[in-house]
């Protein structure tokens, strides 16, 4: 009885040790795959995508301000337009994204200039990033994860780590449904692991098989007070003309 | 001799109203070119000056690397290379610092500020550390690795007090974000460069957050013990640096000027890209991910003179100083016709005169030299006036505060316009001058020493 009861629990320590790490990388593995998920959804790579977006940003010491940009994105070139159309002072600015490039149009001095994806859109509290296609699992490993409740929603938290120096915020936390994998508020965290934004995204467009924010807040966790609000409407999957994407376009529509 | 003095002199006095117009003439162009001069000469030292307070010495030597990915940051890891090839030219050089430098965002509460840090190591920059002109606090806090030293409008900026913290929003060299907490302790007078001040904090603190080791810096700066030898040493420094490893080529950003209009394209952006890497790797900042970029294997060294980026400034001086000598040469030979005229005039009024002091035995080199002289001492009576009134001009304009967010803010000094006058400018105007005067009296006065004393005697007008 006792040699059988020592079988019993090598062969349970036996199969834990083999088992485990299996385990372990099968649900780590699913966590991967649910960035790639996420990535996979609001990208837009067989399709192009146009939209209207309404950005309205509050800053405690410029107070509060209105922006109407049109916004083009061919995802599968990794390409990007956005036009300002309000307010007039701005009307005509656009940055133009080819794939590594991203440029910056000014109407006024008709030069467009080098500009960064890490950098903040035209003041707003959005990064250029905001607006291309989703690259968490290009880009992070997931590191930790729990499950919990956001609002009515239940939710996967994943805490990300970036995978080189080179990506903007080196940790995310990040909120997403269980059932469709729909990003419902993200945290950006610095080098120092200090909270620097919280991205909300309350409400979601269908489009087609796809899935995109059609609200973003975006909130300063480190100045009081500042945020952005992105509405998105207008919103279209038709295929966009090729010269959308170019210099001579940018220029062409500001004559 | 004397007597000849004497007599011109006594011409001069004679003909105040005349002699006061001519000298007047001549006084407006000496004044113009003068003050002129004397603003560009003040423009060239100031932006100079200005250059260097912003980038803090006359010479800089940066490095870059290449990642994996194509994007080039700015970090020298070793000094070595640059510790052997300023060695020939020590005894040239004041000072030498490393520095790193970030352009960050200051937060304090809701408000914000746009600010450079320049990283500094406190225990071997003593003196650079009691040369900063303290306004409020103290030093006496160096030691805690988070202190912060800001400018006066920085902090005013942000309604900060010294002993507060405050939180800094960076980007590390690979472009993360990055955030560092930091303590107020002490704030300085703002510089005079371009509206840009500096921030100061501790080497190895910025390191950390900018994403470098303790020990690694982005930029050497170099002070000189005579700014003449800018040139000179930089050219020695860079030789040196490209005997011990890869070197940027030295940066032109003179004006290109190119015939072919294509070539004019490519020249320029060349110089546009150039102009954008000099600054930007002076600010420390990395360069943003640029295409064919040809790779290169450890640090890269690229090595700007102040007087690399004056290439502009200087042209523009030089075309500055050419117009006005060209608009000074007009305006002598428009008085000098009118010197011939009145000369013409005065020998016909003095001709008796003449033929007079030609009757007692008065030669005819005598005479001429009469008119000469007094042409060439009302020139300078008129150049003396000038040069007093410019002198006048020139002290009461550089009196004018022209205001701290004036546009021309880097044009001046404390907000001020300065001038400086070069003897040798001041110089070459009143050879050009004399000899001026002395062409335009040449001829009335030979014709007064070619006049027969009898004839001159019998000559009435």
């Amino acid at each position: 009885m006792g040699i059988k009861k020592s079988k019993i629990v090598i062969f349970t320590i036996l199969f834990a040790v083999i088992l485990s790490p299996a385990l372990v990388s099968a649900e780590k593995l699913n966590y991967e795959q649910i960035l790639k998920s996420i990535d996979k959804l609001s990208s837009f790579k067989d399709t192009d995508f146009s939209a209207v977006m309404t950005m309205i940003s509050e800053d405690p010491e410029n107070g509060m301000d209105k922006k109407v940009v049109q916004q083009f994105r061919r995802d599968k070139d990794d390409k990007f337009l956005m036009l300002i159309e309000k307010p007039d002072v701005q009307k005509g600015q656009g940055y133009l994204r080819i794939g590594d490039n991203l440029w910056f149009y000014d109407p006024e001095s008709r030069k467009f200039s080098h500009t960064s994806m890490k950098e903040n859109f035209s003041n707003t509290d959005a990064k250029h990033s905001d607006f291309g296609r989703s690259s968490l699992a290009e880009d992070y490993t997931v590191t930790g994860h729990t499950e919990g409740k956001l609002g009515k929603y239940d939710v996967y938290i994943l805490n990300l780590k970036a995978k080189n120096n080179e990506v903007t915020y080196p940790y995310m936390k990040i909120w997403i449904t269980k059932k469709l994998y729909l990003v419902l508020k993200a945290s950006d965290y610095s080098l120092t692991r200090r909270l620097l934004r919280t991205s909300y995204f309350p409400r979601y467009a269908k489009v087609g098989n796809r899935y995109t924010p059609s609200v973003m807040i975006f909130v300063d966790n480190l100045v009081k007070g500042k945020k952005t609000q992105i509405s998105i409407k207008d919103i279209s999957i038709d295929k966009l003309p090729d010269s959308v994407f170019t210099k001579s376009y940018v220029e062409r529509v500001n004559r | 001799m004397k007597n000849t003095i004497k007599i011109a002199f006594r011409n001069i006095r004679r003909q105040k109203k005349r002699s006061f117009l001519l000298g007047g003439a001549i006084a407006f162009g000496i004044l113009i070119i003068t003050v002129l001069n004397g603003f560009t000469g003040g423009l060239a030292d100031n932006i100079k000056d200005n250059f260097s307070a912003i980038f803090g010495g006359q010479i800089f030597i940066s490095g870059s690397e290449i990642t994996d990915t194509g994007r080039v940051v700015s970090v020298i890891r070793n000094e070595k290379i640059i510790s052997e090839s300023i060695k020939p030219v020590l005894d040239k050089i004041k000072s030498a610092h490393k520095h790193s430098r970030a352009f960050a965002e200051a937060i304090f509460g809701s408000r914000t500020a746009r600010q450079r840090i320049d990283g500094i190591d406190w225990q071997k920059e003593k003196g650079f550390a009691e040369s900063l002109p303290i306004v409020k606090g103290s030093l006496k806090n160096l030691s805690n690795p988070q202190a912060l030293i800001l400018p006066v409008s920085t902090a005013d900026r942000l309604g900060i007090e010294v002993g507060e913290s405050l939180l800094v929003r960076l980007s590390t060299i690979t472009g993360q974000k990055n955030v560092g907490d930091f303590i107020l302790i002490a704030t300085v007078r703002d510089q005079e460069s371009m509206g840009i001040s500096t921030a100061y904090t501790s080497l190895n603190y910025l390191n950390n957050l900018l994403g470098m080791k303790g020990g690694e810096f982005q930029v050497f700066n170099i002070y000189l013990n005579n700014m003449e030898d800018m040139d000179s040493v930089g050219n020695v420094i860079y030789a040196g640096l490209k005997r011990r490893a890869i070197t940027e080529e030295r940066l032109n950003t003179t004006p290109v000027v190119t015939t072919k209009e294509s070539g004019s394209k490519t020249a320029e952006i060349d110089r546009e890209r150039n102009m954008h890497r000099s600054f930007a790797s002076l600010m420390g900042s990395s360069f943003f991910s640029e295409k064919n970029i040809e790779p290169w294997e450890g640090t890269k060294y690229s090595l700007i003179t102040l007087n690399d980026m004056m290439g502009e400034v200087t042209t523009m001086v030089r075309i500055l100083n050419t117009i006005g000598l060209i608009i000074f040469i007009l305006l002598l030979v428009i008085t000098m016709v009118g010197v011939t005229n009145s000369f013409r005039m005065t020998i016909l009024e003095r001709t008796r005169e003449i033929g007079t002091m030609r009757a007692i035995g008065m030669q005819r080199n005598n005479v001429r030299n009469i008119f000469l002289l007094e042409a060439f001492f009302t020139s300078l009576g008129g150049a003396i006036a000038g040069l007093l009134a410019a002198g006048v001009v020139m002290l009461i304009v550089s009196r004018i505060p022209l205001g701290a967010t004036s546009f021309m803010w880097f044009f001046l000094k404390r907000g001020k316009m300065t001038f400086s006058v070069l003897p040798l400018n001041v110089l070459v105007n009143l050879v050009i001058l004399s000899l001026l005067s002395l062409l335009a009296a040449w001829n009335p006065a030979r014709k007064a020493s070619k006049l027969e004393p009898a004839q001159a005697l019998r000559t009435e007008y």
